[in-house]
């Protein structure tokens, strides 16, 4: 099997949110929520935002393009409508970064955030409904959700996966971005897929991450496939008896068919001998593909070049004595 | 695309050295190479169950530490060449095969044969074993004696010497500092008014050492003075304490010495690495004939070059009596080749030069006398070559060599001849008459000179231009033989020819 411990470890790391997301992801959060605070009618409805999506889930890979700012209304008021809340949201927003970088969404506000280097931020408008919250629809309704169950959900699951699962989500995120592109689904209907197909027993908690990340695909390429072609909804697990919805936009046709050959290629690679490395990181990085900073993500094992063709030579055990043979003295 | 194990490259090759971008191409070459080795080795780990959890390496330097429920396994600098650091993820007993940071010893530096850690099979069997090892107390221990490995304390650099302890066992010791060295000087308490240079030490016996102390206070504990031993360090009147353990058979002895760790401070335990000057430590050095040599005598004639090295060799063998024998002056020249290498003895005849300087080696046991009378007389070689001695000709003197050849031939008795000749490049070693009936080697072919001749002032011959290597070479091969005919288990029946190109 080809474990290729070293290449995925580096393509891990190759992820991760780059120093500068880290620096402008929380600054931007910062200013925004001050600038929401600020604000005697927001003030008057309680406003107390959060971080979530991926960024807030601690699932977001390089390089971080928006985060998602939950505004919870801890004091929301009886007949203010969803609308209302996302006008005046909008309206302090473009008072503090003029109009050009502010769009007023069907369930959100978007802010280009200044110096964050292309940085934008969702601001989603939340209300206290029992114990869950309530977000804005497209048609002005409000719709149940539970993020912060959400955030909890995926801890522990990462501790049942033995911190490998957060590494796993990014992995195929970053998949996702190299599959798909700017299309939907997006990232977040991938970790719910393979949420799900890890719930389903299709993921071995214990295996190593070449096995993890092929039973992975595998899994969400199953999931993927149900819900294209045999109308499977995903469900919500921080909502028991709740269905996920996602962008009517998402094309799961395609989604299945690449998510099935990356899974397939995977396999192939992780099923290559350990002679083999080279060319079952070939299939790897074309799983993998490239980010703002790496050309390929995942790298070629030492010893190996561009091909997949060995470079060094193997010496193999047996090999390793020293010319004289053993029990010297010096 | 060029097979790597044929490809050529300047570096290394008889075109002298690498250009610039050559040798950094070999080196990124090589340094790929050491990072294939190690994620060869780590995957192997991964594929038997451990879990990557930690790698940033870059080219040959790594930090990838591996984990499965029972160890954690780092590779450290020097990996594939130096083994994996493995620890227990709970709590080992401490023992002899634990370090004093909790990792396990799993290689000796005598296990590092073939490098067996770079099978990930075999590694793993290994961690294995330590564990059942571990499980049952570690049954066969071999008794390795460096307890200072487990001590964990600041090291000095001061070295302490001691030799045989037995008559200074829960007792004070003067000892006296000497450059660097720490060493013994009588028994009794250093006067606390008047110190004179004088260090005060201790001596204790901590027996049988079943699993080695956690740290100085557990030390301290286990000696039968613990409460002696710290007050008397608080007061700064104890500089030095040694401490003998055993195990089975063998003793070691640890040395603590104490000083402040900063100015005004109070004294603190520090580890001196130390050794024992007696005999029984140097004879263990001395070769597995040692105790055979013990009551033998070798008489050399001539102790020029060669004569001095022999007898230096059969020294350090535990020959247990050397007579040396030669009229010539030492020069300040001859330093180059000769076993005397001090100008102070110049002008001193060579044999009483090599008896100085044997008598001042620590390792040798030989009762080592000396004879400036040249040897000429006919009977006194015959009176040589019927004694017990063992004689020895390196005068490469044809007038003496000849005159033993006849005379023991005469007398039926046996000595050995050795030279150098040809410049350095014939190495010979004769017994004569051979052994067992056998022909004499054949007589060198002597080659053309290649090099001119040169003369030194007050000397009326060449000046030989055998290199020092040469010298040393065939000296070390006539010990050989010589040793081999003391001990009945003679290499050859007419000793050796050595022809070099």
């Amino acid at each position: 099997m080809a474990e290729l411990a070293t290449s995925f470890a580096t393509a891990q790391s190759n992820v991760e949110p780059s120093d500068d997301d880290w620096d402008n992801a929380p600054e931007a959060h910062d200013a925004i929520n001050k600038v929401l605070a600020a604000d005697e009618t927001l003030k008057g409805w309680g406003i107390n935002p959060i971080l979530i999506g991926s960024y807030g889930r601690r699932v977001s890979i390089r390089r971080v393009y928006d985060i998602d700012m939950f505004c919870r209304l801890d004091d929301y008021p009886e007949g203010v409508s969803a609308q209302d809340v996302l006008d005046q949201v909008y309206a302090v927003l473009v008072a503090e970064y003029h109009k050009d970088a502010v769009t007023l969404e069907d369930r959100s506000v978007t802010v280009l955030v200044p110096d964050a280097d292309g940085l934008y931020v969702d601001v989603v408008p939340a209300r206290k409904s029992g114990t869950v919250w309530e977000i804005p629809t497209d048609d002005g309704d409000w719709v149940v959700t539970n993020p912060v169950v959400m955030s909890e959900l995926k801890e522990a699951k990462n501790a049942n996966f033995d911190e490998m699962y957060v590494p796993c989500v990014k992995l195929l995120r970053q998949a996702r971005r190299n599959l798909l592109g700017t299309a939907k689904p997006g990232g977040f209907a991938v970790e719910m897929a393979l949420y799900t197909a890890c719930d389903e027993a299709q993921v071995n908690p214990s295996a190593s991450m070449a096995e993890l990340f092929t039973t992975a695909l595998e899994g969400v390429a199953d999931v993927f496939r149900r819900m294209a072609d045999e109308g499977f909804a995903i469900p919500d697990p921080s909502m028991p008896g709740e269905e996920m919805t996602f962008d009517p936009d998402a094309d799961f046709d395609t989604a299945r068919d690449k998510f099935t050959t990356a899974a397939a290629d995977a396999r192939e690679a992780y099923a290559m001998d350990e002679d083999q490395a080279g060319k079952a990181a070939l299939l790897l990085q074309g799983i993998l593909g490239s980010n703002d900073d790496f050309e390929n993500v995942f790298p070629m094992p030492s010893g190996y070049d561009d091909d997949g063709n060995r470079t060094t030579s193997d010496r193999s055990a047996g090999s390793r004595s020293a010319t004289a043979g053993t029990l010297r003295f010096g | 695309m060029a097979d790597p194990e044929t490809t050529t490259t300047d570096a290394g090759t008889d075109d002298g050295a690498a250009t610039s971008d050559a040798a950094d191409a070999a080196l990124a070459r090589w340094c790929e190479f050491v990072a294939a080795r190690r994620e060869a080795f780590l995957n192997g780990l991964v594929q038997r169950g451990l879990r990557l959890v930690e790698d940033r390496s870059d080219g040959p330097t790594s930090n990838a530490t591996l984990r499965n429920p029972r160890i954690t396994v780092t590779i450290v600098d020097g990996f594939p060449y130096t083994p994996p650091k493995v620890r227990a993820n709970e709590f080992v007993t401490r023992s002899w095969h634990r370090e004093s940071d909790g990792h396990l010893c799993l290689y000796a530096p005598h296990d590092h044969n073939g490098q067996p850690w770079l099978d990930p099979a075999k590694f793993m069997a290994r961690v294995d074993e330590w564990f059942s090892k571990n499980d049952a107390d570690w049954p066969d221990d071999p008794p390795a004696l460096d307890l200072e490995a487990y001590m964990n304390l600041p090291v000095e650099g001061r070295f302490v010497l001691y030799h045989d302890l037995s008559e200074h066992l829960d007792s004070y010791i003067q000892m006296r500092l000497d450059r660097n060295l720490i060493h013994i000087d009588s028994a009794g308490h250093v006067p606390k008014k008047s110190r004179k240079g004088l260090l005060s030490g201790y001596v204790t016996d901590i027996g049988d050492v079943d699993t080695p102390p956690a740290d100085w206070n557990d030390l301290v504990a286990s000696t039968s003075a613990p409460t002696k031993i710290r007050t008397a360090m608080q007061r700064d009147r104890l500089d030095v304490l040694l401490v003998q353990y055993h195990r089975g058979t063998h003793t070691g002895v640890l040395a603590i010495t104490f000083k402040p760790t900063e100015p005004g401070g109070p004294p603190r335990p520090h580890l001196a690495f130390s050794g024992a000057t007696d005999d029984a430590a140097m004879r263990l050095r001395s070769g597995a004939t040692a105790n055979s040599l013990e009551d033998k005598h070798v008489y050399i004639v001539g102790v020029g070059a060669l004569g001095s090295h022999i007898a230096d060799g059969l020294s350090r063998a535990g020959i247990g009596h050397l007579t040396v024998r030669d009229h010539d002056i030492y020069k300040p020249g001859n330093a180059t080749r000769h076993l005397v290498t001090t100008t102070a003895l110049a002008g001193t005849f060579k044999a009483t030069a090599v008896k100085a300087v044997l008598d001042t080696r620590p390792y040798n046991r030989a009762n080592v006398t000396s004879s400036i009378d040249p040897l000429t007389s006919p009977v006194e070689a015959a009176t040589l070559l019927l004694s017990d001695a063992l004689l020895v000709d390196a005068t490469a003197d044809d007038s003496v060599t000849c005159l033993f050849e006849e005379a023991a031939t005469e007398l039926g008795r046996r000595f050995v001849t050795t030279c150098v000749q040809n410049e350095g490049r014939t190495l010979r070693v004769d017994i004569v008459p051979p052994l067992d009936g056998a022909a004499p080697q054949p007589a060198t072919t002597l080659q053309p000179p290649r090099a001119p001749e040169v003369f030194e002032a007050g000397c009326g011959v060449p000046i030989s231009p055998t290199a020092p290597h040469a010298v040393t070479e065939a000296a070390a091969i006539a010990v050989r033989h010589i040793i081999g005919l003391l001990t009945d288990r003679p290499l050859d029946t007419a000793g050796e020819l050595r022809e070099l190109p």
